[in-house]
């Protein structure tokens, strides 16, 4: 479950990226959030992962109030929310099969069982058979579905994406889309910025549209 | 535990391994903090044989007394003062040297053997050499030479003590110069693997943005950069070992060349198991906190985790 009570960000620089947003998603649920480039969808999104803490207002993920989260608390938060970069962000020295392990690692998890989870997550994204390859020999697509395992193989309550498909051609993108309904299936919330507008249409999503940092319309599934 | 310890393990070897593929780079960095351990150390171990030389000489002082005696009862009449004087609380031990004594040994070490063979008798008077008490005060000496510098039978008296403090007090000096010195080496060392860790943060500043993400504690992200700050202070404390080592094995010759011809056994010995374990420990240290410094403030500057305390 996560809840928005009226949040705020503004940035140091002055630019209000989010006014007032007051917004409620339910534990199990896949939403897309959408609107043009600025209009917050990624910042929503960071605030979840902590990357960036509100201005304003109250964001509660799972009961937990993110602004009163303090030292390892909030790398623990982290490890209970996936997240899915638009640029993979995978590390080019470590393989695909260590770098789909990383959070693992982080969480203490021991060697053999890092393995075993890895390659788990590495199947269900079809990309098993090029676990010992580097990230740099692999298509756009792969990269992604390789930055989709990593996100999973933590089994986060949460799978954030920030325009996991802006740079894929749209057969590559329909099937990454898949996958994140896939994970949503296993009771997994999923959301979802993205400003490809040919997936909003599946009625199992929700859709929150932003605009200038306000919510200008939402529909549930 | 047992998974916490081979994660450390294996970020030690992980880091060994990325130093290991830059070979260069690492080893320049590694033979400039070397050359910067070596210079202290080297100072310090001759400081070190200079200050147990200087010891042996403060704890036997000698005075030597050139007696007035003359004629041929010249022996007799010098070993009879020396008994006399033997009597002394003050004085333990005496040693007569006889002209005769003196004046082979001053052509066996002097070269003048011909000239001095010219001479029409031996110019070198009858020596006694006192050796006072060890457990005499400096007061108590002082009282001792001036008693005996004013016996009749005392032409000259020779005592080295301030020549001896003069060496002694040098040697303070140049001990002090040194202390100063291995500070700011030390903070040389710092400042080296400072720089370094800067350098291989910003190669890898996009894995600790990830590892952050991806819910990784600030000890966790620190890790391999602590580690590789021991580990270069490590490897430059392990080279300077060497190179210091090799610097005394080179100089060594020389200066016991330099100590037969003072009579005295000086000699520079190698650094010791001791001083090893302590120079690795103390430039592992130092690179530790180096590289702690460094990734804290760019952790701090980046904002990462900036709300863990």
């Amino acid at each position: 479950m996560i809840r928005f009570n009226q949040v705020y960000k503004r940035y140091p620089n002055g630019f209000d990226a989010l006014k007032n947003i007051s917004l409620f998603i339910p534990q199990g649920s896949i939403t897309f959030l959408t609107g043009h480039s600025g209009a917050g969808k990624s910042t929503l999104l960071r605030l979840m992962s902590l990357a960036e803490v509100s201005t304003r207002g109250q964001v509660m993920v799972n009961d937990l109030d993110l602004a009163k989260l303090r030292g390892n608390k909030i790398a623990r938060h982290r490890r209970s929310v996936g997240f899915v970069f638009q640029d993979h962000k995978l590390l080019p020295d470590r393989t695909v099969q260590d770098n789909v392990a990383l959070p693992l690692i982080v969480a203490g998890v021991s060697d053999r069982e890092c393995k075993s989870r890895a390659r788990a997550a590495l199947d269900k994204v079809a990309l098993l058979d090029k676990a010992n390859r580097y990230p740099v020999s692999l298509s756009s697509g792969e990269q992604q579905r390789v930055g989709i395992a990593r996100a999973v193989v933590g089994r986060p309550e949460i799978l954030l994406a920030d325009e996991p498909t802006g740079n894929l051609d749209p057969e590559l993108a329909n099937e990454i889309m898949k996958l994140f309904f896939m994970f949503n299936q296993l009771d997994v919330t999923v959301l979802i910025a993205t400003h490809d507008t040919r997936h909003l249409a599946d009625d199992r999503a929700g859709v929150v549209e932003l605009s200038d940092g306000q919510i200008i319309s939402s529909r549930h599934p | 535990m047992k998974v916490y310890f081979f994660r450390h393990l294996q970020v030690l070897f992980d880091t060994l391994g990325r130093m290991i593929r830059s070979p260069l780079p690492t080893f320049m960095a590694v033979m400039v903090l070397s050359i910067a351990i070596t210079l202290p150390l080297l100072l310090f171990k001759i400081a070190e044989s200079m200050d147990s030389v200087s010891n042996q000489w403060q704890g036997t002082p000698q005075i030597s007394l050139f007696l007035t005696f003359s004629g041929v009862d010249i022996d007799s009449q010098s070993q009879s003062f020396g008994r006399e004087l033997l009597g002394f609380e003050s004085i333990s031990d005496i040693e007569y040297i006889s002209p005769l004594e003196a004046l082979v040994d001053f052509k066996r070490t002097s070269g003048f053997g011909s000239i001095l063979d010219g001479l029409p008798e031996n110019p070198l008077p009858p020596l006694l050499i006192v050796f006072p008490d060890e457990s005499l005060t400096e007061g108590a000496l002082d009282a001792l030479v001036n008693q005996l510098s004013e016996r009749p039978e005392v032409d000259t008296i020779s005592y080295d003590r301030d020549w001896i403090q003069r060496f002694s007090g040098l040697i303070k000096v140049f001990k002090q110069m040194l202390y100063v010195l291995a500070i700011l080496m030390g903070l040389g060392i710092v400042l080296i693997i400072s720089n370094t860790a800067h350098l291989e943060i910003l190669s890898r500043r996009d894995e600790i943005e990830i590892v952050d993400q991806i819910g990784g504690t600030r000890t966790f992200i620190r890790r391999p950069f602590l580690y590789f700050g021991m580990l270069q202070g490590v490897l430059g404390a392990l080279f300077a070992l060497v190179l210091t080592n090799i610097s005394l094995l080179v100089i060594g010759h020389s200066v016991n060349a330099l100590a037969v011809l003072y009579d005295t056994n000086f000699t520079i010995p190698w650094v010791g198991l001791t001083s090893t374990v302590g120079v690795v420990a103390a430039a592992g240290g130092l690179g530790w906190l180096a590289a702690r410094v460094t990734i804290g403030s760019y952790l701090k500057r980046l904002g990462i985790n900036a709300r863990e305390r």
